[in-house]
């Protein structure tokens, strides 16, 4: 966690005890999965830090593990559908089945208040970044909120793949890695800092 | 016997769709049965129509509508003189069947939902207040699920209009729109309280007709009865009126909205044969729809006539309302309403006082601007300038452009 993300949690109010990630999908979990020739070190971090903001203040931790077997579903339809639609675009096919789904989890899963609160800390991200423009706040919310899934879903298949290297891993798992891989290379490619560098 | 009609535009532009004039004129000057009705055009082409028998007890309210497929220009006489003449003559051929459809659940007599649909937009409308059977009985006289199929081929997790990001299959039950949750009627200034109020959503409605044709899916009902009591100042005696609260929902063909007329109509002490009267009233509506956390009613400056309700998160589930009734401002999260956490999701509003009221409520998705734009159109297409048409017996008087003026 970076110190001005620090403070970021901590500006939010004075009385109530800065909101901390209870999962395993950490910001380091994040930042390492995302950092890769499209993203730089340095992209990847500031990307997993907001991130987890983003999820963490929402409120939406819990709701997700606790639906992780649906979402996870939809998100493979997604990926499915994108990898067939490919001739149009597939990241933008991907992007654009996926973003309502997941407003749909920050609807159902968070509440007003939480979302203020979001939205006020992506103001506030943009000034510690030091960005000019004042990036609409809704897709940033919503973007982030779907890299933290792909990542948990990406995570979560890596781990048991790791888990089942003594015995020799079924090909379920191995297609479903194959899915998540493709689904963070779409969000590395969303995360791109390439051409800038 | 063939007898004309006079349709009249009284927009500044060409227009198409359902027009509708008083069915008992017509019915008095033919004996062609409501079944075997048509309206012709000019080049004699039969156009698809209906005849709505609203209120089995009172013929002067039942309806013919039919359909222009073509546009219409509107009059040279500017926005009062006619449109276009058109005749209604016996049937010759079968309407054309659009997927216009009326369903009715429970036993007949004792129905306690409704379903309408036309293709694009399917509502499930509820006459009995705990249609979930549990202890909540507070639906009556509500829509309880709207879905509205996708505008081109995009891909949508739900239908669902009231709870559109719910894609959990998780709905929320309490989700609703077009509840009439508060009917207000003024007492005479002698009386000692200054007004009447009830509220119709414990208690069941009554269908009273339904009618299912090529051009619109219609029902019309009523609320449960409630008293309106006053002292007669000429004979010195207290007076009871027996007053129901009528709705008229249909959806029209192609329509992505549901129109929601309005009126309160009263029979004096109980007489069974008495001709109702028609009392201006104070109507409140109450929607349960999640448009989004961050979702605001528009408001501008002395418009009273329509609104629009929209988030900024995709899908972009979209609310807009018209009314000829003028409304008030939009609440959300009305004060009274208990549950804390869907306050964002609560919203009511109340028609000034009418005798009537034509309504239009509109579901969509699309960005605020649109929905406003689409109010504002709604308003004015359904509400405020409808195409209308009248019987061409005498000299035809000025057209309408408002229920208002009239």
């Amino acid at each position: 966690m970076t110190d001005s993300n620090e403070n970021l949690r901590n500006s939010e109010t004075t009385d109530t005890p800065p909101l901390v990630g209870k999962d395993e999908v950490t910001p380091e979990v994040i930042a390492e999965a995302l950092g890769s020739d499209e993203v730089s070190a340095g992209a990847a971090k500031t990307i997993a830090d907001a991130a987890e903001l983003v999820v963490v203040n929402l409120d939406i931790e819990e709701f997700i593990a606790d639906r992780w077997s649906q979402i996870s579903n939809k998100l493979r339809e997604c990926d499915e559908y994108a990898v067939t639609a490919k001739t149009f675009g597939s990241n933008m096919m991907f992007l654009n089945m996926a973003i309502p789904l997941v407003n749909g989890i920050i609807h159902v899963g968070s509440r007003s208040e939480r979302l203020s609160a979001t939205t006020t800390l992506i103001e506030e991200l943009r000034k510690t970044i030091g960005l000019s423009y004042d990036p609409q706040r809704i897709p940033v919310i919503s973007a982030l909120t779907l890299i933290y899934l792909i990542v948990k879903g990406w995570y979560g298949i890596t781990k048991e793949l790791k888990a089942t290297q003594t015995v020799e891993a079924p090909k379920k798992l191995d297609d479903m890695k194959e899915v998540w891989e493709r689904m963070l290379s779409r969000a590395q490619r969303l995360c791109s800092d390439r051409t800038s560098r | 016997m063939t007898l004309k009609l006079h349709v009249y535009n009284a927009s500044g532009y060409s227009r198409r769709g359902y027009v509708t004039t008083p069915w008992q004129p017509i019915q008095e000057q033919t004996d062609i049965e409501p079944e075997r009705i048509a309206v012709f055009d000019a080049d004699d082409k039969p156009l698809d129509t209906q005849v709505h028998r609203v209120d089995p007890a009172d013929p002067s309210r039942d309806v013919l509508i039919f359909w222009l497929d073509k546009n219409i220009n509107p009059a040279r006489e500017q926005y009062s003189g006619v449109s276009a003449i058109m005749t209604v003559g016996e049937r010759v051929r079968e309407m054309s069947r659009p997927e216009l459809k009326c369903e009715l659940e429970g036993p007949v007599g004792d129905e306690y939902r409704l379903k309408l649909s036309n293709g694009r937009l399917a509502f499930q409308f509820e006459l009995a207040p705990a249609p979930w059977g549990d202890e909540r009985n507070f639906y009556a006289g509500s829509a309880t699920s709207v879905l509205l199929e996708p505008e081109w081929s995009e891909h949508l997790w739900t239908k669902e209009m009231l709870d559109a990001f719910d894609w959990f299959e998780e709905h929320d039950l309490e989700k609703r729109c077009m509840q009439i949750d508060r009917v207000r009627l003024s007492l005479p200034a002698w009386a000692s309280k200054h007004e009447v109020e009830f509220s119709p959503i414990r208690q069941p409605y009554k269908l009273l007709s339904h009618s299912e044709g090529p051009v619109r899916a219609s029902v019309s009902v009523a609320s449960s009865p409630f008293d309106y009591k006053y002292r007669d100042p000429l004979r010195g005696v207290d007076r009871t009126l027996s007053c129901r609260l009528h709705r008229v929902i249909s959806l029209y063909r192609e329509a992505n909205f549901v129109v929601d007329e309005l009126s309160v109509r009263g029979t004096h002490d109980g007489q069974r044969k008495a001709k109702p009267v028609n009392l201006f009233f104070n109507a409140s509506y109450f929607m349960l729809m999640n448009l989004g956390l961050d979702a605001n009613p528009s408001t501008y400056f002395r418009i009273w006539d329509w609104f629009g309700i929209c988030g900024a998160f995709a899908p972009n589930p979209a609310f807009g309302f018209a009314t000829d009734a003028h409304c008030s401002t939009v609440v959300q999260g009305s004060p009274d309403y208990p549950y804390e956490e869907r306050m964002y999701k609560a919203f009511s509003w109340e028609l000034e006082r009418a005798n009537v009221a034509s309504c239009v409520h509109i579901f969509s998705r699309c960005d605020a601007m649109t929905i406003e734009s689409r109010a504002g159109k709604a308003w004015y297409e359904y509400v405020y300038r409808p195409l209308w048409a009248e019987l061409a017996v005498k000299s035809p008087s000025p057209a309408s452009v408002s229920r208002r003026k009239q």
